[in-house]
Order: C-alpha cells, then sequence, then structure tokens
C-alpha cells in the first residue's frame, strides 16, 4: 500500500522543518494525499523541534503520525521521544554524532561530522537525509536532490555546492561502509 | 487538472480570501492562527487591499465595521480569547445586517486555554456569541482546501444575506499544510445600495442596530433572513452511510478522524458512517434526521466536553440513542480512539 508516514526532528536550527517541507512539496505528483503537520506548541530550549510528513493513495485522517515507516532523529532528545514509537518494521535514521541508540531497525549515521568534514555542519540533515532515501525510497532520488539544489540556491553557489555533496555522501554512506 | 500548491491551512485561508474579494484585513495577533495575519501583512499590499495589525481584537472588529459600513468586504481573524471579545462588534454587525467574515483558530479554553487545538466555541459560535436574537453562518472546514475555499465563497454568503460569516477552525488545520487547487473564480461583489458611501447628490442613507419604536420590525427582518439561510445554505457530507447502522457526526478536524476510523472498522464488517457537517449554522438537522430509521446509534465525536451532541439530539428527537465521545483541554483523539469507540457501540458495553 502506498502509505508513508514520516517524522523529522532535532533541535531547533537543525533543519528539519525543512526536510520535512521539502519531503511534502516534492512528493506531491506521486502522492495524491500530502500532509506536513509542524510542532507548533511550547517546545523547550533544548528539547525537539520536529515535523510530522504523510504520503499516501487515500485521504489522510490525520496528519500526526500513528505508525511512522520512518523516523530521522538528529539529538538525543528527539531519540528518547521519538523512539519508543518505532513500529517493528519502521526504520530510526539517528545522527550519532550527537546522539546514541540501538536496535535492529536503528541506523546510524554520524552526519554532523560528515557535514563538518565537508565544510559546513548545518548540511548535516541534507547527508541524512540521502540515507534516509537510499533506504526508504518514497520519492525519486534525483528529484529530491534537484528540490534541494533548488531551494538551496537562495543561499548561494556555494551552499548548492555542499548540500549537493552532503546529500550524495548520505546516499551513498550504507554501500560504502559495507566495502 | 490545475496545478496543486502546499500551503498551511491558515496561509490558504488567506489566499482564499483575497481571492473571494476581501478589501480589508483588520487582526491582532495570537496563536495558532498568525500565519493568517501574516500572510494578509505579506500579501493584501500586493492587491492594494487594506492591510491593518490593529491595537486590540475590539479595535480590529469595530474595524471591520466601519469598513463593512462602507461597502467593503472585510474580515479579521482570532483565536477563541481573542474571539471572545468580538462578541459585542459580531452582535452589532448582525443587528446593522452587515456582512463581515470573522475567523476562529479555535484554542482550548475557557480562559486563557492552550493553543492546541479544540472545538470547544461551537456554542458561541452557533449561538450567536454576543446578545440578542442572531446567528452567524458558521462555515467549518476539514481540509486545507476547504480553509481556502470556504474563505473564498465567505464574502458572497455574508453578501447575499447581509450577515456576518464565521470559519471556525483549529489550531491543526490552521498550522498544517495540505495540497490544494486555487480559487479561481473571479470575485463579483454584489452592489451594495445600502452602504455608507457619502451622500452627495443622493438620499442620504441610515445604518443602525437601533430603531426607535421599530425594535420589534427590525428584529424581524433578521429573522426572516435567518430562515432563509436555513433554508439555502446548510451544507454537510456523507461518507459511507448508504448501508450504515451507526452514524458518526463529527465536523472539522474530529470528522477527518471519524472518516479514518469509519475506514477501519468497515474492514471488519462494522457498518459505520459519517455525517460532516460543513455547516454547524445552519445545522443540517433533516439530513441527521433522515438517517434515524436505519441507524442502531449515532456517535458524535468532538474535542469538546459535549456541544454539537446537543444539536444531534434535537434532530434525532429521541428517535435513535445518541451517544458522546470527546476530548477536552486541547487533547486530539486518535483514529484508534475513535475506532476503540466505535467497537464499544458494537459489543453492547457502551456507556
Amino acid at each position: 500500500m502506498s502509505h508513508h508516514e514520516v517524522i523529522f526532528s532535532g533541535s531547533g536550527g537543525q533543519g528539519l522543518m525543512f526536510l520535512g517541507k521539502v519531503l511534502a512539496k516534492l512528493a506531491l505528483d506521486a502522492y495524491e494525499h500530502v500532509t506536513f503537520f509542524p510542532s507548533y506548541g511550547a517546545e523547550v530550549r533544548g528539547g525537539t523541534s520536529n515535523c510530522q510528513v504523510i504520503l499516501s493513495a487515500t485521504p489522510i485522517a490525520s496528519p500526526v503520525v500513528e505508525h511512522a515507516s520512518a523516523m530521522v532523529l538528529m539529538n538525543q532528545p528527539s531519540v528518547d521521544r521519538f523512539l519508543p514509537q518505532l513500529p517493528a518494521e519502521g526504520m530510526a535514521f539517528v545522527n550519532s554524532s550527537l546522539a546514541s541508540a540501538e536496535g535492529d531497525n536503528v541506523v546510524l549515521v554520524p552526519a554532523s561530522d560528515i557535514a563538518l568534514e565537508l565544510g559546513d555542519v548545518r548540511a548535516a540533515n541534507v547527508t541524512i537525509f540521502g540515507t534516509f532515501l537510499s533506504q526508504v525510497p518514497i520519492i525519486d532520488k534525483a528529484v529530491a536532490l534537484a528540490g534541494i539544489q533548488a531551494v538551496s540556491k537562495r543561499k548561494g553557489d556555494k551552499a548548492v555546492e555542499i548540500n549537493t555533496r552532503a546529500f550524495e555522501r548520505g546516499l551513498e554512506f550504507l554501500t560504502a561502509a559495507a566495502k | 487538472m490545475a496545478k496543486r500548491v502546499l500551503m498551511t491551512g491558515n496561509e490558504a485561508l488567506g489566499e482564499g480570501a483575497i481571492r473571494g474579494g476581501c478589501d480589508c484585513y483588520f487582526g491582532y495577533p495570537i496563536t495558532p492562527q498568525n500565519e493568517l495575519t501574516a500572510y494578509m501583512a505579506r500579501h493584501m499590499p500586493d492587491h492594494d487591499r487594506t492591510f491593518i495589525q490593529s491595537e486590540s481584537e475590539i479595535a480590529a472588529i469595530n474595524m471591520v465595521f466601519g469598513a463593512s459600513v462602507a461597502g467593503a468586504r472585510s474580515m479579521t481573524s482570532s483565536s477563541s480569547p481573542g474571539v471572545s471579545l468580538k462578541q459585542e462588534g459580531m452582535s452589532y454587525l448582525a443587528g446593522c445586517c452587515l456582512p463581515a467574515l470573522i475567523v476562529n483558530v479555535m484554542r482550548a479554553g475557557p480562559g486563557l486555554g492552550d493553543i492546541t487545538p479544540s472545538q470547544a466555541d461551537y456554542f458561541q459560535a452557533t449561538r450567536g456569541g454576543g446578545h440578542g436574537d442572531y446567528r452567524t453562518v458558521v462555515l467549518t472546514p476539514a481540509t486545507v482546501q476547504e480553509m481556502h475555499d470556504f474563505a473564498a465563497e465567505a464574502f458572497d454568503i455574508a453578501d447575499r444575506y447581509r450577515n456576518p460569516v464565521m470559519i471556525l477552525t483549529d489550531g491543526r488545520l490552521g498550522q498544517m499544510m495540505e495540497p490544494l487547487t486555487l480559487w479561481d473564480k473571479e470575485a463579483a461583489p454584489p452592489a451594495k445600495p445600502w452602504a455608507l458611501t457619502g451622500a452627495a447628490k443622493r438620499i442620504k442613507r441610515t445604518i443602525r442596530s437601533y430603531y426607535a419604536g421599530r425594535v420589534p420590525e427590525n428584529n424581524a427582518r433578521i429573522q426572516a433572513t435567518l430562515r432563509k439561510i436555513e433554508q439555502n445554505e446548510v451544507r454537510f457530507e456523507t461518507y459511507m452511510m448508504d448501508d450504515a447502522d451507526i452514524m458518526l457526526v463529527a465536523f472539522g478536524t474530529a470528522a477527518r478522524l471519524c472518516r479514518g476510523a469509519v475506514d477501519c472498522v468497515r474492514a471488519d464488517g462494522i457498518r459505520a458512517g459519517l455525517l460532516r457537517p460543513q455547516t454547524v449554522w445552519p445545522f443540517p438537522h433533516e439530513a441527521i434526521a433522515g438517517y434515524c430509521d436505519q441507524l442502531k446509534t449515532v456517535l458524535t465525536v468532538e474535542m469538546n466536553a459535549g456541544q454539537m451532541v446537543e444539536d444531534v439530539r434535537l434532530a434525532v428527537e429521541g428517535r435513535t440513542p445518541v451517544r458522546f465521545y470527546g476530548t477536552i483541554g486541547g487533547d486530539v483523539p486518535s483514529v484508534a480512539d475513535v475506532v476503540e469507540q466505535i467497537r464499544l457501540l458494537t459489543t453492547g458495553s457502551e456507556s
């Protein structure tokens, strides 16, 4: 069944809302029903900023994820809050530069370290998004990269270049690690 | 098919109002509707229309009054405590037979309340809210598309009857993004031969809510308009009702959850269906009553302690048992919660 529920969570400024919006927007052509829902409640400093994206062939009852198919968790508070809700068939992508997590369906990606190595720690979100899409191909990878490049363009050529490399590193991360 | 765009409910509502011909927006910030005010601040000037961030909610509704008197399509928006502040102005709009759009992106009162989604202002919205014998037309969108479309249509309804119209929604619908197709009909505001536009070279006009010695006549005129609205403007949608013996009744966010719950229990052979009011005043009494003969139970689901259920009971008039399930204080039920309530009905262990 064509139905996917994704949680993106991290601390404010790590670019999780960005990832959620990019995914929701790029999914418009492939999915009849799409929802994006941001956390807008009273969040605490050092806590989590999260958004939830649902893509479906059928009408979406609630934009709040009840059965996550995937999670992208960028810091420890996000892991502590959301990982316990991960269903057995779901997958979690955890930024292991800043958080630790265990489990059969947990993929550890040192996203902040990779991004730092590429020249800008802010590209950690795009790095882990690449790994996420390599395992959970809910939208086309080329469409995703083009979308990220288009949005990054507002911040200049350097941002486009770093995000492109970050996305590709993330995409190849698991195959590279297996070698 | 027209291109789809992705917007938050609040922004889609703002764009709908602009496309529906909103001339003036007046508002004061409050969560969870701020994206709407921000959208109007950004976009109304592009269309040479008026945006004013007022000094208070009360000022905003009175600016709406002034603009409407002059014939402009005007609106304001707020969230629950702010909408309470506007009630005096809304009563005067109704008393003066003035069109306007008021948006309430509800939060969980009473008092200041939490900013999380709620439907606790149902009574206030559907019973007039301010003092006196009046009602506002109350539209209840359940999707971002409807947030947009209802805002675009609201001014036509308000002008047609010279009566205020409200869009009643909540923070979840306001904050979430969903794809929508933008309204592409040209706004066509009617002539307003009653508007106060400067009396040079014509007989002067008067708009007031109090006519000395003629208050019953004025109120009767308002009541006659309300009866017309009841005849013409009831809106609702049904889902899987043809063979249903359990009917869920819910609006807005709660209706989306109920639709999901109907799908879940149908898979197990439970014949549930949904009736979703898109207007809660006028209320679809007749439509609900029309299903009574085929039903074992009606289940009303709301994000409050039980408000619309009173209208459902008035519609059903004792012919079918009416149950209620609600969450309060900004809690939103999950689809699974609603499914559980339906199952309780079918196992006979309902309270």
